[in-house]
């Protein structure tokens, strides 16, 4: 064999032995995870850094401007826009109110189920069928079932000698009326979620009480609360973070009406990005709502705790 | 090694053999001349070749809002159009809410996505630094889309900008006041109408009327359903196109007739000051019209509150309970469309122009002026849909050849008479031509038909004709803006005169940052001032 051909087969060994070193255990984990740090870079972390960035722009697109340096100035703006806090506060109504009664309704079906009782999977099925339904199909049953002339509500109303309601065609009643639509399509996520918790729960501390001659009453408050509470306290904050995004079913309800009653932050964001062409100020509103839905979610945290021991 | 120099051996042999074939040819001897029998030639018919079309081959993608209505006669005629040129067309639905902003992000972002647009002609100043011109292809005979039988007002404003042609006109679009002719005719109601009002019941020719009108129907069973029934329908929920209406109810307050000079300072204006770019919305002639606007809410079913232009469609020609409203050009092919309408309906909807005002408020001397005639100012409410070719397109003249076969008389003509087209008369052909209208309404709808291109000829030619509103930012300006705050006074969430000042600072703000000088140009621009 020359002495060309043998330097060829010592370099190839060579490689395939710093090959074999790279793929080696030891770092072969790291390589696993590339594609999916690549993802999140790409998918996740790129917009958010890029729409940072472009909420210290002027970026006007229906005025064909060029690209300018805002720096504060958007921020600034959106301080003194009454629009922003008044829509803010629009979602901190509705997300407080959804949530609040979607916990008490879907707490109350999974004590309800958490027995055996007949035909307690057809009723499983049918309580979740409306998570499974689309926000916008969601959005536009309701608006139908809403309707004063023609829809059931107030057929059924009218019916039992009720006064009939307004729903969402006046703004002190159209906040409730998306309220109720929210209830309606996200109770089952908190039911099934806290059935599944309760049915986790063992049982020896249940029989423990009722030996001792606890009622039904205290064995709820002293036993099964808090040992379902951190499961409790997940479903809120799960729940908080998808209903402070809250587009959809406004959207189709409403669009926001009647004037600002049920205009949410992101419809604010959305408007003002893709109507008006203001990209530098959208983002400038979205990263606002996102500092300020981070603060109540640490709010959250703090206030909710997540053990509560059982005495 | 043996082997090998023997096949060394042959291998010589074959290339000497080869060279010494190309070096030395091997002359060609003839030895006698045959003559071969010519034989009779025989012709097999050939397979017919298709004669080539113009866009063999090419696809177009057009964007609309969903169907019926406007996309619906792109659905219908693209095989028509198919079948004489060969070409193929995509058309793509967009719900109208989400149309600019897909548009305008395509074309933003510079991506190609489609060769069509088919818009509003109120957005075409955003629209056109992204489509092509189509001064050559309507200058061009063998192109020209019978350009001159579109009626003026949608052919040298809605289809222009900056001087330039940029779309060919689909629709013509203009409210009118429809009406339940039975209900004026009826002898019982001129008795009851004129012992409540003192004077003949007609159909309205002031503001005035209507609001006397739209009350006098309203609460009690002139259907004979045993249910109350309303005199009067009007969208009234944000995002809904309710803005148009606020502009029927105010133009008759505010914009004073134009001399034979078109309009100046103070004439011919609605929407700002063409010397200043101060808004008009504040002028006490709109609190007037915003506020017999909320008024009228009175007269309309419970709920109305949340309707939209869809709610009003279903009200007067399909359930038949409500006795006037208005709306675009569209309705009354509704109305004789027995798989829609109230049987009662059919031949039953009449047309008239908006109704004027005796009242005109003088901008200049800051005073009310009381009139002997109504003044009338009908707007061209959207202006109509347009058809444009964009600059990313690699087909621009099938692009544009689709937009025309649409747009000439023959389709034009087949898709104006029918309600849930979307499309309303635009040429001249369509309003002189009743014949058209008989033949698709049928013979009970003639006088129907009659008043209804009655009333948009008399709107088209009113020399105080106003325009849409089309400056750059103009969805900022209406859709954002107005149409949240009038949405919010005619349902009581804000004071009308609170709500119009803070469209007027809004308005303010939004001209500074678009830069004042400018805009006033485009606004000037719009109103053929410059």
């Amino acid at each position: 064999m020359s002495s060309s051909a043998l330097q060829m087969r010592t370099a190839w060994s060579r490689v395939i032995a710093w090959l074999g070193r790279v793929f080696s255990d030891r770092y072969a984990k790291y390589y696993m995870v590339v594609p999916t740090v690549l993802y999140l870079l790409l998918i996740g972390i790129f917009p958010l850094i890029f729409s940072f960035g472009l909420s210290f722009l002027h970026w006007d697109v229906a005025a064909q401007r060029p690209l300018s340096f805002a720096g504060l100035a958007n921020y600034a703006e959106l301080v003194g826009d009454d629009r922003f806090w008044r829509t803010f506060a629009n979602t901190i109504i509705f997300v407080t109110g959804a949530i609040t009664l979607e916990v008490i309704f879907g707490f109350g079906l999974a004590l309800l189920l958490n027995r055996d009782i007949r035909g307690q999977g057809i009723f499983r099925v049918l309580l979740m069928l409306p998570m499974m339904a689309t926000p916008v199909a969601v959005g536009y049953t309701w608006r139908m079932l809403y309707h004063v002339t023609n829809g059931p509500i107030n057929h059924i109303l009218r019916a039992l000698h009720l006064p009939v309601g307004t729903w969402l065609s006046s703004g002190k009643t159209s906040l409730l009326s998306v309220i109720i639509t929210d209830v309606w399509q996200w109770t089952p996520f908190v039911f099934i979620i806290l059935l599944a918790g309760l049915q986790s729960l063992p049982r020896e501390p249940f029989e423990a009480a009722a030996v001792d001659g606890a009622s039904r009453l205290q064995s709820f408050i002293y036993l099964t609360l808090p040992m379902i509470w951190p499961i409790l306290v997940i479903v809120i904050l799960l729940r908080m973070v998808e209903a402070i995004k809250i587009f959809d079913i406004i959207f189709v309800m409403t669009a926001g009406g009647p004037g600002i009653s049920t205009e949410s932050s992101t419809m604010y964001a959305k408007l003002v990005s893709l109507t008006q062409f203001r990209l530098g100020y959208g983002a400038a509103i979205a990263y606002l709502l996102l500092v300020l839905s981070a603060i109540v979610f640490i709010i959250l945290t703090r206030v909710l705790p997540t053990e509560v021991g059982i005495e | 090694m043996k082997g090998n120099c023997r096949f060394l051996g042959l291998a010589l042999v074959l290339v000497a053999a080869l060279l010494a074939s190309c070096a030395a040819p091997t002359p060609e001897v003839v030895k006698e001349t045959v003559v071969v029998p010519v034989k009779e030639t025989v012709v097999v018919p050939a397979t017919p070749v298709p004669e080539a079309k113009m866009c063999d081959g090419v696809k177009v993608v057009a964007v609309t809002q969903p169907g019926p209505y406007i996309a619906g006669p792109l659905f219908d005629h693209r095989d028509e159009w198919t079948a004489l040129t060969g070409g193929e067309v995509e058309v793509v639905e967009v719900p109208y809410e989400d149309l600019y902003e897909k548009i305008m992000t395509s074309f933003a972002t510079g991506v190609h996505a489609y060769d069509i647009i088919v818009v509003g002609a109120t957005w075409l100043p955003d629209f056109t630094p992204y489509l092509i011109p189509l001064d050559d292809y309507i200058a061009n005979p063998e192109t020209n889309p019978d350009w001159e039988d579109v009626l003026p007002a949608f052919r040298e404003i809605i289809a222009k900008w900056e001087g330039k042609y940029y779309a060919l006109t689909l629709d013509g679009d203009t409210h009118s006041l429809f009406y339940r002719r039975h209900l004026f005719t009826d002898p019982e109601n001129q008795a009851n109408f004129k012992a409540k009002y003192g004077y003949d019941l007609a159909v309205p020719t002031t503001m005035d009327e209507l609001r006397d009108v739209a009350e006098f129907f309203t609460g009690w069973d002139w259907t004979g359903d045993g249910q109350p029934d309303y005199g009067w329908a009007q969208p009234m929920a944000r995002g809904t196109q309710s803005h148009w209406w606020f502009w029927d109810f105010v133009a008759p307050f505010c914009v004073m007739p134009p001399g034979p000079e078109g309009p100046d300072r103070y004439h011919g204006q609605l929407y700002f000051d063409p010397e200043t770019m101060e808004p008009l919305v504040n002028e006490p002639c709109m609190l007037k019209g915003l506020e017999l606007y909320k008024e009228m809410a009175k007269f309309g079913p419970p709920g109305m509150e949340a309707w939209g232009v869809g709610e009003i469609r279903s009200a007067f020609p399909s359930t038949g309970n409500v006795a006037m409203t208005f709306e675009w050009g569209g309705f009354p092919g509704m109305c004789e469309d027995p798989a829609f309408a109230d049987p009662a309906a059919i031949g039953d909807c009449g047309t008239a122009p908006r109704p004027g005002s005796m009242e005109l408020w003088d901008r200049e001397n800051q005073k009310w002026l009381t009139l002997d005639e109504p003044n009338t100012a009908p707007l061209l409410n959207f202006g109509g849909w347009v058809g444009a070719v964009t600059k990313t397109s690699e087909n621009p003249d099938c692009a544009y050849d689709f937009i025309k076969f649409l747009n000439s008389p023959e389709i034009s003509s087949q898709d104006v008479v029918i309600g849930d087209t979307g499309f309303n008369v635009y040429r001249y052909s369509h309003v002189r031509d009743l014949t058209i209208w008989v033949e698709a309404w049928g013979e009970v709808a003639e006088q129907d038909a009659k008043e209804y291109l009655d009333a948009v000829r008399a709107d088209l030619e009113n020399p105080n004709v106003i325009i849409d509103l089309r400056i750059p930012g103009k969805p900022e300006y209406v859709d954002t803006v107005l149409d949240l705050h009038v949405s919010a006074a005619i349902v009581g969430e804000e004071d009308p005169a609170k709500a119009l000042q803070t469209i007027y600072d809004e308005w303010e703000k939004i001209t500074e940052r678009l830069g004042r000088d400018s805009q006033n140009m485009f606004y000037r621009k719009m109103m053929g001032m410059d």
